[in-house]
């Protein structure tokens, strides 16, 4: 009985220094180590290896079969050849066989005229740039096909890429 | 004198600020991003209208930080483009491997590659490692950009 007593006066009492001292010192770590990132987007694109892009209506080309697995092939691409100037600008877009335009909304004219046909062959796009041409502007002409309806439904750009040589 | 300075004991309530720190700790905890250790922040990204949003539910991923003089940097560090990308295909093969023998789909591989470039980057030096990626078995790529609105 007399135990028990003794038991009941004793007073514990945490020491909150210890603790307080360990949460600063994580406190400081993620504080050092927080850098917020600007928040990005993305171009989604699928390239496979360049493989010849035949014609629909080629004997030997086109993808009669529909369990051919080959996307590309049978597939008629849209040629766009984009050249530079000597700062990496964009000195000039050649749509197909139409005649080059320097500025970028003409040439958004341009192939939205192109794919608006109800019956337009073309599918995809193969870029052909110009090896100092800036990735800025690459992207500016990607995102304008994409913008014009050259996305498939898993939100990738059906573009392919070349250098112009 | 000496006696009443010893009976006036001050000992100050820890617990508020203690409490404090932690929902402070907590918040950092949260907030912070260790994939973020990937990206060069550095670089100048390019800036356009449309980009997509990120879908956070892709998880393979292989971020290539590309400079403006086409070097590579990962993890904050100038790595060879050829060696480092069959390097790093090579342990997504090894992993996808693992992950589903049954799968093999070919020599493609399913990360998605994540190419972040200076604006000022000759497209000439993103298409040589692109290049690389290609002949290693990448075939799904993403061009990281800022939104006009950022």
């Amino acid at each position: 009985m007399q135990r028990k007593k003794r038991h009941i006066e004793g007073d514990v009492e945490l020491n909150m220094a210890a603790m307080l001292d360990m949460a600063f010192q994580l406190l400081a770590f993620f504080i050092l180590t927080y850098s917020p990132a600007k928040v990005e987007g993305c171009i989604a694109i699928r390239m496979p290896p360049p493989v010849p892009v035949t014609r629909t209506d080629s004997k030997d080309g086109g993808t009669q079969n529909p369990n051919d697995a080959n996307a590309l092939a049978g597939v008629l691409s849209l040629q766009i050849a984009v050249t530079a100037n000597k700062d990496g600008g964009i000195s000039g877009i050649r749509v197909g066989e139409h005649r080059a335009v320097t500025d970028l909304r003409d040439f958004e004219q341009k192939l939205r005229s192109i794919m608006k046909v109800s019956d337009s062959p073309f599918d995809q796009v193969q870029l052909k740039v110009s090896p100092t041409l800036e990735y800025e502007n690459v992207l500016k002409i990607i995102e304008i096909c994409a913008r014009n309806k050259l996305t498939s439904p898993d939100q990738q750009t059906k573009v392919s890429i070349v250098e112009l040589q | 004198m000496a006696a009443l300075h010893q009976a006036l004991k001050a000992e100050p309530n820890l617990t508020p600020i203690l409490d404090m720190v932690f929902q402070l700790v907590t918040f950092f905890m949260l907030v912070i991003n260790f994939k973020a250790a990937s990206l060069d922040t550095s670089l100048q990204l390019p800036v356009i209208g449309s980009a997509l949003p990120i879908e956070s539910g892709e998880h393979d991923v292989l971020v290539l930080n590309i400079m403006r003089d086409g070097k590579l940097r990962m993890y904050g560090e100038i790595r060879d483009v050829e060696s480092c990308i069959a390097h790093e295909a090579k342990t997504a093969r090894q992993s996808a491997g693992r992950a589903s023998s049954k799968s093999g789909a070919g020599n493609d591989l399913p990360t998605t590659v994540i190419i972040r470039a200076d604006r000022t980057t000759p497209y000439h030096f993103i298409h040589q490692v692109i290049q690389a990626c290609q002949a290693h078995g990448y075939r799904s790529f993403q061009y990281r950009a800022l939104s006009t609105g950022t």
